[in-house]
């Protein structure tokens, strides 16, 4: 279990030489790893209640893995028995191979594939087949240049990348919830559970490689219909700012901006003239820019919040067209939801309805919901696993991170995974 | 007293053998709600727990447990039973898995492996702007 041991522990500080003790928890930055919104989700909480509470054997207790981090531990052992002991020896590339074929290339195939001969027979189709559906490749008995690549990355490239996501479902608790929701920012998806079963899914739109959806674990506590969309600080300065100087205050007025001069409660409502747009797209002037309900609201019909830093929440849209793409990191970091209603209807019972117009009406769940957004870009599948694409760059950075922080070549240390 | 880690006999100088890159105040919290694996050049191998309220309990080869406190002090990571300490040199992380080669305050060397530390505190990102990303 060093694995587990060196990835969550409480952060402790020894205030004075007299041991005096504060503590918080591990906060993750939200890209290399979680942030916790809220403290009970991290996955030693109880190991840091032990703590704080003096209790010796207690604090040495680990948490006990999630049913998704034991379904990679298995996943991966099982990766490992098929193909991590195979030779590594790296193959042409070349014209597609298939069954019948023989040469150099085809003893180069069955050598990687532990087996002999120079002749491409029914046992090393066998092999690229099974290969293939490990590894969620095109299936099929033939060895094309997309199938040679994969095998000339090495098992250890696969493995590294396992481990990496197995890291990431480490970073959720023992105890997901009775209810839960899982955002895979990677895969652009959504997955409601009840009871660690799989109740429903839908696609979603997250962020953009530059606005990135953050890793994050909260509570959903409240849903609101007819939302406001309040629009943050760096969004006006960086986006709309330039859009109200070229469309002039036709452009505020038809996208429904209300315009205020601050975040606070003694805030001025101000005009469009009343605003140096320039000093608001420098940044030396702040301006709060609300959108009212309605169509073309940024937030849609409904918003789902759990108050976070990161101003990142669950949201309806009006643009469903988008939800056809199979990228789907086109947002400004919120997921945007494509069955907001579905998802409404899961977490208060029913669908929540309203009959005023009244804009931003808040319906509190009666039980709060854990939501985890995080990022796996390998999955575990039936026959193996699904790799997907690193859309934020986010392996190569939590894979130095452990190597640096934690445990150098601790990824290549096969031991790790017994 | 049995054989635990040095002899727990003098309070003093140490030094740190392995060099840190990057010296700093320690404060121990890496250590806590974990164990350290001593090795003496003599062979003799304990394990010391470390845990929340300054308690520590040392484990030597055959199994004898020691009550002790552990405490940080002048850069100096400190063990103690009843009325004797021992102390050795301390300003750089434990590392998991990691072996650090330090001296003690009783002219003891041995090498410390960490099995597991919690992580460095992590700098949180700036506070956002209320309001919603969109």
């Amino acid at each position: 279990m060093i694995y587990r041991n060196f990835i969550f522990k409480t952060i402790l500080i020894l205030c004075s030489i007299n041991l005096q003790i504060g503590a918080s928890y591990a906060q993750g930055d939200g890209d290399t790893q979680m942030h916790y919104v809220d403290a009970q989700l991290h996955p030693d909480a109880a190991k840091h209640d032990a703590i704080i509470a003096g209790n010796f054997d207690a604090s040495f207790q680990e948490a006990e893995p999630n049913f998704i981090e034991k379904s990679y531990d298995i996943a991966l052992r099982k990766y490992q028995l098929s193909w991590g002991a195979l030779p590594q020896n790296i193959i042409s590339e070349g014209a597609p191979l298939s069954l019948g074929d023989r040469g150099d290339r085809v003893s180069a195939l069955n050598q990687r594939f532990g087996l002999e001969g120079r002749v491409f027979d029914r046992a090393l189709a066998k092999k690229i087949t099974q290969y293939r559906r490990a590894h969620s490749l095109q299936a099929g008995a033939f060895a094309d240049n997309i199938l040679i690549e994969s095998l000339n990355r090495g098992s250890q490239y696969y493995v590294r990348k396992i481990s990496l996501n197995k890291y990431r479902a480490a970073e959720l608790p023992s105890d997901l919830g009775e209810k839960f929701i899982l955002v895979d920012a990677a895969n652009q998806m959504l997955y409601m559970y009840e009871d660690d079963q799989l109740k429903a899914q839908m696609r979603v739109i997250v962020g953009t490689a530059d606005d990135p959806t953050p890793m994050l674990a909260g509570y959903m506590r409240f849903s609101v219909l007819n939302p406001y969309w309040n629009v943050p600080s760096d969004l006006v300065r960086d986006r709309y700012a330039q859009r109200a100087i070229d469309g002039g205050e036709n452009y505020i007025k038809t996208r429904g901006f209300d315009l205020f001069s601050g975040w606070g409660e003694d805030a001025q409502r101000l005009s469009y003239d009343d605003v140096n747009w320039n000093a608001v797209k420098s940044g030396e002037q702040k301006l709060r820019f609300r959108q009212r309900p309605g169509p073309g609201n940024g937030m849609g019909d409904i918003k789902f919040m759990f108050p976070n830093r990161f101003g990142v929440y669950l949201h309806d849209t009006h643009n469903e067209e988008s939800f056809a793409l199979d990228k789907r990191a086109i947002s400004a970091g919120c997921v945007r939801l494509e069955k907001p209603w579905l998802l409404a209807q899961w977490l208060h019972g029913e669908r929540p309805k309203t009959d005023s117009n009244d804009p931003e009406q808040i319906i509190n769940l009666e039980t709060k919901v854990p939501v985890y957004i995080s990022y796996f870009t390998a999955v575990p599948i039936a026959e193996g696993f699904s790799f997907r694409e690193d859309i934020y760059g986010r392996d190569v950075r939590l894979s130095s991170l452990l190597e640096a922080v934690f445990l150098p070549n601790a990824l290549q240390d096969s031991t790790l995974y017994p | 007293m049995k054989y635990i880690l040095g002899s727990l006999t003098v309070i003093g100088a140490s030094i740190l053998a392995a060099n840190p890159a990057y010296a700093q105040a320690q404060n121990g919290q890496e250590l806590i709600g974990n164990t350290v694996d001593v090795q003496f050049a003599s062979g003799v191998r304990n394990i010391v727990a470390f845990g929340p309220s300054g308690q520590a309990r040392i484990t030597s080869a055959d199994g004898t447990l020691s009550n002790a406190s552990w405490f940080v002090r002048d850069n100096q990571l400190c063990l103690q039973t009843g009325s004797v300490s021992e102390c050795w040199g301390y300003n750089q992380r434990f590392v998991a898995g990691r072996s650090f080669t330090m001296e003690s305050s009783c002219n003891m060397t041995s090498q410390w492996t960490a099995r597991s530390v919690n992580p460095a505190p992590v700098a949180p990102p700036p506070p956002a702007e209320q309001g919603e990303r969109g």
